[in-house]
């Protein structure tokens, strides 16, 4: 009974991960992506200036407000964001205006202010999706509504859940293999590859699946809410589930002087030290219910930073009225910075990126896996199989076809004229035009030979990275890395070790097609070629 | 022993068109770990959130973030089943429990 078990979640840990598998390598490669997609943004603009210090909270404050009284005297909000925190590289001024008659929100607007002079910078980067939109992608897909995207995701995301489990099910001797790797044995290295992936990444790939499913689980388990509240009152579900207070209407309050706000400011560096202020709020300034948000940059606890509150007119500080903790909504507020890694500093980020790498590996050698399984079983009985041929196609046009297609959205970034129209857009079709054609390419190679080939393309689509951008900007290595601006000269290089590491795959890959067939591999070999398979 | 495991992976490994109706248990347990499951991962969430007395939509937040454990049990459930029957059978019986709850958790203040 017990091997019986073994067997039927093997089963099920290797069609689960089959079904899915390609749509999960998706995910995790533009999630992981996600996780830099700040970094990426500011190679993507490359008119942007080079980083350079920020000047402290203290001295930009006065030009924000200055710049804030002329341009809204009478808004309901004032956001005014410092340079300086991850991702927050642009001193900015904005503001809501109030709501006009009928309408729920005011218009936003968000301008960008030069630290020296406060005046604001009207010159624009280039168009262009940047990580952000890579981002987007691990959750909402592209080319189809938000919610048959979240929900298509959703649906892989519990896939990949029941395979992760049936997986660890499967592998009673868990620990021992995972100190087990026997390279250059063809499937057993494979497997071997996938269990040391797997068991080392376990409890970041557990992790990442709830958490993703956490973030939106009352799209993809609606019956909470809808049963107590209605389909259509989620509002009243969320301020009583987190005890927020309901927002009325209330007419404008009479005017009043806003306090200064550099003091509230002092106060806040001095609880929090220096460098951790990232942004102001001010509700209703010049009104008599003023308030001012100081908000902490996140990294410094596990959720978001938090927030100090002051009287916007008395200038005194004001704190929020504590709220009972309450241990679900903690559980799910954790889960969710877990999975989007806010509190990450740079060495937690280059863990991410690294468990995010692994994970899309494991799913990779999983895939490869399948056919190179069923491949050994049918060569006992000398018949071909479309099924295995059509999986080997979509594997490697996804394992490595894919990362192809990333490249291409970065070489499209640089070549596409500035001026084009829908220029975002277009950055993207390129990524998905390329990775159509990486899939229609290895129907014509043998096999083992598109793998080799699109390696040797990945190689160079990546390792040129560098050279494209020093010819088409003034952003290149050799400005980029004097100036200290590590996030441009990071992605340079990351572009370049990626390139590398596909031509090291490529040349291991070759170096065993060439070897004289080990016995195993020569009785697999007649299922192997593509021709016969394919036709 | 081995016979039946034989028949049973047999089947499940290999689709084979012609061979009777050996898909039809197959077919019955994706059903069953799917919409079976899902049926049940929802029913936990109605049930469960009752117990969370004085605030509904804590417990309904509780019991949701808990519910994708619940589908992924359902599923393993259903797959490491000798037969598809017992599949059925004990997701049955985990949801005959859940409306137990259900009802008792109404009856006391839910």
């Amino acid at each position: 009974m017990k091997e019986g078990l073994r067997q039927s979640m093997a089963w099920l840990h290797s069609w689960a991960g089959l079904l899915v598998g390609w749509v999960l390598f998706f995910v995790f490669v533009t999630g992981t992506l996600g996780y830099v997609n700040t970094e990426i943004d500011h190679w993507m603009r490359p008119e942007e200036p080079l980083l350079s210090r920020p000047l402290p909270p203290q001295e930009l404050l006065p030009r924000a407000v200055d710049y804030l009284r002329a341009k809204a005297p009478d808004a309901q909000n004032w956001y005014i964001t410092f340079p300086g925190a991850r991702g927050n590289r642009d001193f900015t001024a904005a503001w809501r205006e109030r709501p006009a008659e009928g309408e729920e929100y005011g218009k936003y607007t968000r301008d960008r202010l030069d630290q020296a002079t406060g005046r604001r910078i009207v010159a624009e980067p280039r168009e262009t999706g940047g990580g952000s939109t890579l981002y987007r992608m691990h959750y909402e897909l592209h080319y189809m509504p938000y919610d048959w995207g979240i929900r298509i995701v959703g649906i892989c995301a519990m896939f990949m859940l029941v395979a992760i489990v049936s997986g660890v099910i499967t592998h009673k001797k868990i620990f021992a293999d995972f100190f087990t790797f026997r390279p250059a044995k063809g499937q057993r290295s494979w497997l071997d590859g996938h269990n040391l992936l797997s068991v080392a990444g376990l409890p970041f790939h557990l992790m990442i699946t709830y958490s993703g499913l956490v973030i939106f689980m009352f799209a993809y388990m609606p019956v909470g809410p809808d049963l107590i509240f209605g389909a259509d009152q989620r509002d009243r579900f969320f301020q009583q589930a987190y005890g927020y207070e309901p927002q009325d209407d209330k007419p404008p309050a009479p005017h009043a002087v806003l306090a200064p706000i550099g003091p509230m400011i002092a106060q806040a560096e001095q609880m929090w030290g220096p460098g951790q202020i990232d942004r102001v709020s001010i509700d209703n300034p010049g009104r008599a219910d003023a308030r001012v948000f100081v908000s902490r940059v996140s990294g410094s606890t596990l959720t978001w930073g938090g927030d100090l509150r002051f009287d916007g007119v008395s200038g005194k500080f004001h704190p929020e009225p504590e709220k009972p903790p309450r241990t679900a909504n903690v559980i799910g507020d954790v889960l969710r910075s877990l999975h989007e890694g806010i509190f990450a500093g740079p060495i937690i980020r280059l863990l991410y990126l690294i468990c995010g790498a692994s994970g899309a590996a494991m799913i990779g050698t999983g895939l490869t896996l399948w056919s190179t399984k069923r491949k050994v079983k049918l060569a006992k009985s000398g018949k071909a199989h479309f099924g295995i041929a059509v999986v080997d196609r979509l594997n490697v046009g996804t394992i490595i076809g894919l990362p192809i297609a990333v490249a291409a959205y970065f070489w499209a970034n640089r070549l596409i004229p500035v001026g084009l129209e829908h220029r975002a857009d277009w950055e993207v079709h390129a990524m998905f035009i390329t990775w159509a054609v990486m899939f229609i390419y290895p129907i014509w190679r043998p096999l083992p030979r598109a793998w080799i080939e699109m390696c040797w393309l990945a190689a160079a689509a990546f390792a040129l990275i560098p050279l494209l951008n020093a010819l088409t900007t003034d952003r290149h290595l050799g400005v980029s890395i004097p100036a200290g601006d590590w996030i441009l000269a990071g992605f340079d290089l990351s572009a370049l070790g990626t390139g590398l590491f596909f031509g090291w795959l490529a040349r291991k890959l070759a170096r065993r097609a060439a070897q004289p067939a080990p016995a195993a591999r020569k009785t697999r070999s007649p299922a192997v070629p593509a021709p016969q398979v394919a036709h | 022993m081995t016979m039946a495991k034989e028949e049973r992976f047999g089947g499940v490994l290999r689709f084979r068109p012609a061979g009777g109706r050996r898909w039809l248990p197959l077919l019955s347990r994706i059903v069953a770990g799917v919409v079976g499951g899902y049926a049940l991962a929802t029913l936990a969430i109605a049930s469960l959130s009752t117990l969370s007395f004085g605030n509904r939509a804590y417990g309904i937040m509780g019991a949701t973030l808990g519910s994708f454990a619940i589908y992924t049990v359902a599923i393993l459930w259903v797959f490491a089943c000798r037969d598809a029957w017992r599949a059925w059978g004990g997701l049955g019986a985990a949801a005959l429990v859940l409306a137990l709850v259900w009802l008792l958790g109404w009856t006391l203040g839910g």
